[in-house]
């Protein structure tokens, strides 16, 4: 008898404990955020945050996924993610949040590792969210233009930076644990994609423009996107793009080369308190564009243009290199991180004063280039 | 009442399940950074004379657990006392690693929930297999042991796409004494913890040799931490693992293959769940055996639902917030010398003193 | 609500496990079985209505940081 009333109370039970969770919030209740977009209120000195939310009560079947900005603003970040729920009756939800734009002026004026902080330590936002500063005057501007793939564009921004480096090369994309660990890791300072907006066939498109250098927790320039594809070089990540040469030799660039394989070495040796930086950049590229008449490249030929792209390659990572230096005074490199993890020993030494080292760094550039094929045109 | 016996083998993947235990997701902390990887190894090597010597005191009382040596050599008095700090010992281990479980499903899951009922939840489903039996329970961690070993597995070959290795880099930054200082805290948390199964000893067989068992167990867990680290440092720099109470957790989450195979953290999840069903099984068993012997009661299992009970109601007043949890981890080192080492060393040479005495005679 | 859930689980527990077997078990049993649930009850029912139960966490650590100066 007992055992018949424990089994009738337990499936009794049942109907209230498999309804669903403690809190449970249906897919109606909550607001998808893709994007969001971090600026400051220049008065008030309050953080503004836009969120860009998939809007699911427009009929998705003839226009594809929308979406909406909400706008809100707070002391603090979570401050203003909450204040959000002033203005929208759902929750936001952030679980499939794909980017955060920063704008230029909380990156350049605030401890960016603090501005970071909620969004690492938030159980709902995931760890490897694609994180850009913005070149405009606020980062709102980014998330409010239209996608041109997509019409959600964080969706659309993260894409163009992820698969930036295989293609042209003019960023290089960071996701937000890997930003906390350069923020603590010992000589290497952040760098992170900037996007500005472009007007493309009469509307406001936005554009990956380069890279945003940071020096240790401030923003303090930036390389334009040829500089950033030197950079990636010079750091072993690039992985494509293209790179022009000249065949005469004059300023007049008229041969592609597009990049399919680069590997480059690094090192370092310490002489009489000096240290000297060599990086070793070895490519393998298909020519792919010859805006020139030429015959069907022989040994000599070859020769010589790769030897042209090889200096122009060193040149160009040895000005950006230069610029760096004199101008940013930052680690970007990585080149102290590289000390530090070959011999530790020797970065206790120079840590204290890694930043002026840095700036009289002597660092030795080589370059091979080596040409595969040349398409599918013999001569032209 | 027929005594309960399990094979060498469920023993072993008893044992194992334990060592991972929380361990396989609190990613094993050593406060060493790149280099926590030697501390695990050098835990290792320091768990293996207390390992020996487990196993010695389990040769030398076959079929007897702990408790039952402890009153065969030290009489009633003294005996009782030392019972009353082992149960004191395996409940507050079984109080601790519920609380583990709880803050970890609060902070990554379900952050609304209060974690009293997913202690409850929790508690159940262990007495439920602690009142099956060690036998099922020897059989369920023969089948859960894979499915666990499975998951790190898969979780190592798809982050290798997002590992830097020269993450492992500086070696022996840290000085040998802060890696042995965290290898003695790897020592107390997991491996030394092991000395529970003393407790649960009366269920080996006498011909199995309990020395291999034990040492073949610790050489397993040690390859698969050692794995889980490795992968931990390599997916996320020392600096986030650092920075992380669950460690193996965010690394799983930054798995990512082709915008494809993604957001598989809830094996994790599962790894735990698993894993620590025993743990925490193996540590109210121990506690009701020893509460039955303090008693003088012979069923043990009349006691499970009560002491489970126990066990929530110190987790939940334990720790005042999740930072005293961690924080915690340091003094755990110290607490847990007196039941790891010294009372096993006191019933070891008690033992031996004992057949040295009866030889003779 | 915690209280409640408390409150359901130690009555599911006294009518499930310990009513059914009363029989079987002698008085001694009875006796502890009945202590250990009820300081465990007491516990949780204070700690559902937040009242501050001391834990153990405190005195070990006042304990150990006497006796030893334990690293960061």
């Amino acid at each position: 008898m007992i055992k018949k009333t424990a089994c009738l109370l337990l499936i009794i039970l049942q109907i209230f404990l498999l309804s669903g969770c403690w809190n449970y919030r249906g897919l109606n209740e909550m607001s998808v955020v893709i994007g969001i977009a971090v600026d400051k209120a220049p008065d008030s000195g309050n953080y503004q945050l836009s969120f860009e939310i998939t809007d699911i009560s427009t009929p998705i079947k003839d226009k594809g996924v929308q979406s909406k900005i909400v706008e809100s603003e707070g002391k603090t970040v979570f401050d203003a993610v909450r204040n959000a729920k002033k203005r929208i009756h759902n929750k936001l939800y952030f679980g499939q949040t794909q980017l955060v734009v920063f704008s230029n002026e909380i990156a350049h004026s605030e401890d960016f590792s603090g501005v970071i902080d909620w969004f690492l330590r938030d159980g709902e936002l995931r760890e490897t969210i694609c994180v850009v500063i913005s070149q405009e005057k606020t980062a709102r501007e980014i998330i409010s233009s239209k996608g041109i793939g997509q019409s959600i564009v964080s969706n659309e921004i993260r894409q163009i930076v992820e698969t930036d480096e295989d293609a042209t090369a003019s960023t290089s994309a960071v996701e937000f644990y890997q930003v906390f660990n350069i923020l603590r890791a010992e000589g290497k300072s952040l760098t992170l994609p900037e996007i500005h907006n472009v007007v493309n066939n009469d509307e406001t498109v936005i554009e990956v423009n380069g890279t945003a250098v940071f020096k240790e927790n401030k923003l303090v320039g930036y390389l334009t996107s040829d500089e950033s594809k030197s950079f990636l070089f010079a750091i072993d990540e690039i992985k494509g793009g293209v790179l022009t040469v000249s065949s005469e030799g004059d300023d007049r660039d008229d041969i592609s080369l597009e990049i399919s394989k680069n590997s480059t070495k690094r090192s370092f040796d310490f002489k009489d308190d000096k240290i000297n930086v060599s990086i070793h950049t070895d490519t393998t590229v298909f020519l792919d564009e010859a805006m020139v008449h030429n015959n069907a490249l022989d040994d000599k030929q070859t020769a010589a243009l790769e030897d042209a792209a090889a200096a122009k390659l060193e040149n160009d990572i040895t000005l950006v290199i230069q610029r760096v230096q004199s101008e940013y005074g930052s680690d970007i490199f990585g080149f102290g991180n590289m000390i530090y993890k070959k011999d530790f020993r020797l970065w206790n030494q120079l840590k204290d004063t890694w930043d002026e080292q840095f700036i009289a760094l002597e660092v030795d550039v080589s370059s091979d280039v080596h040409i595969v094929n040349t398409g599918e045109i013999e001569k032209s | 009442m027929q005594k309960e016996m399990i094979s060498a083998r469920q023993m072993f993947c008893i044992i194992i399940m334990f060592i991972f235990g929380s361990s396989v997701i609190m990613g094993v902390s050593s406060g060493a950074a790149q280099d926590s990887w030697m501390s695990l190894l050098l835990a290792a090597v320091f768990t293996v004379p207390m390992l020996l010597i487990y196993a010695r005191i389990i040769k030398l009382f076959p079929e007897k657990n702990l408790f039952e040596i402890i009153e065969m050599l030290f009489g009633k008095i003294a005996g009782n006392i030392i019972i009353i700090l082992m149960v004191w010992y395996s409940l507050h281990l079984c109080a601790l690693v519920l609380r583990n479980f709880s803050e970890y499903i609060q902070i990554v899951s379900m952050p609304e929930t209060p974690q009293l009922p997913i202690m409850i939840a929790m508690i159940l489903v262990v007495v439920y297999m602690a009142k099956s039996g060690i036998e099922t329970m020897g059989k369920w961690s023969i089948a859960m042991l894979s499915a666990v070993f499975l998951v790190v597995i898969i979780t190592i070959l798809f982050s290798l796409n997002k590992m830097d290795f020269t993450n492992i880099l500086p070696f022996m930054e840290n000085d040998f004494k802060s890696i042995a200082a965290g290898a003695f805290r790897l020592y107390a948390f997991p491996f030394a913890e092991t000395v529970l199964f003393l407790c649960l000893a009366d269920a080996m067989k006498k011909k199995d040799s309990p020395r291999k068992l034990y040492l073949y167990a610790l050489l397993f867990s040690t390859v698969v931490l050692l794995l889980v680290i490795l992968r931990n440092l390599f997916m996320m720099g020392p600096g986030m693992v650092g920075a992380s109470y669950f460690a193996s957790y965010v690394a799983v989450k930054l798995i990512d293959v082709a915008d494809f195979f993604a957001r598989i953290e809830g094996f994790i999840s599962m790894n735990f769940i698993l894993a620590g069903i025993i743990k925490i099984t193996v540590c109210l068993m121990a506690a009701a055996k020893g509460t039955a012997r303090l008693f003088g009661i012979n069923n043990y299992r009349k006691l499970l639902l009560p002491v489970s009970l126990l066990a929530v109601a110190l987790s939940a007043i334990v720790y005042k917030n999740v930072m005293e949890m961690i924080d915690f981890l340091r003094f755990y080192t110290y607490y847990a010398v007196p039941f790891q080492v010294i009372i096993p060393l006191t019933v070891w040479i008690a033992a031996e003193i004992r057949m040295h005495k009866r030889k003779l005679a | 609500m915690l209280t409640t859930i408390v409150i359901l689980l130690y009555i599911c527990v006294v009518l499930f496990d310990f009513l059914p077997s009363k029989e079987t078990r002698s008085t001694k049993e009875r006796v502890i079985y009945c202590i250990l649930l009820t300081v465990s009850f007491c516990v949780l029912i204070l700690y559902s209505l937040d009242i501050k139960v001391p834990g153990p966490t405190e005195p070990i650590r006042n304990v150990i940081e006497t006796l030893f100066k334990p690293s960061k």
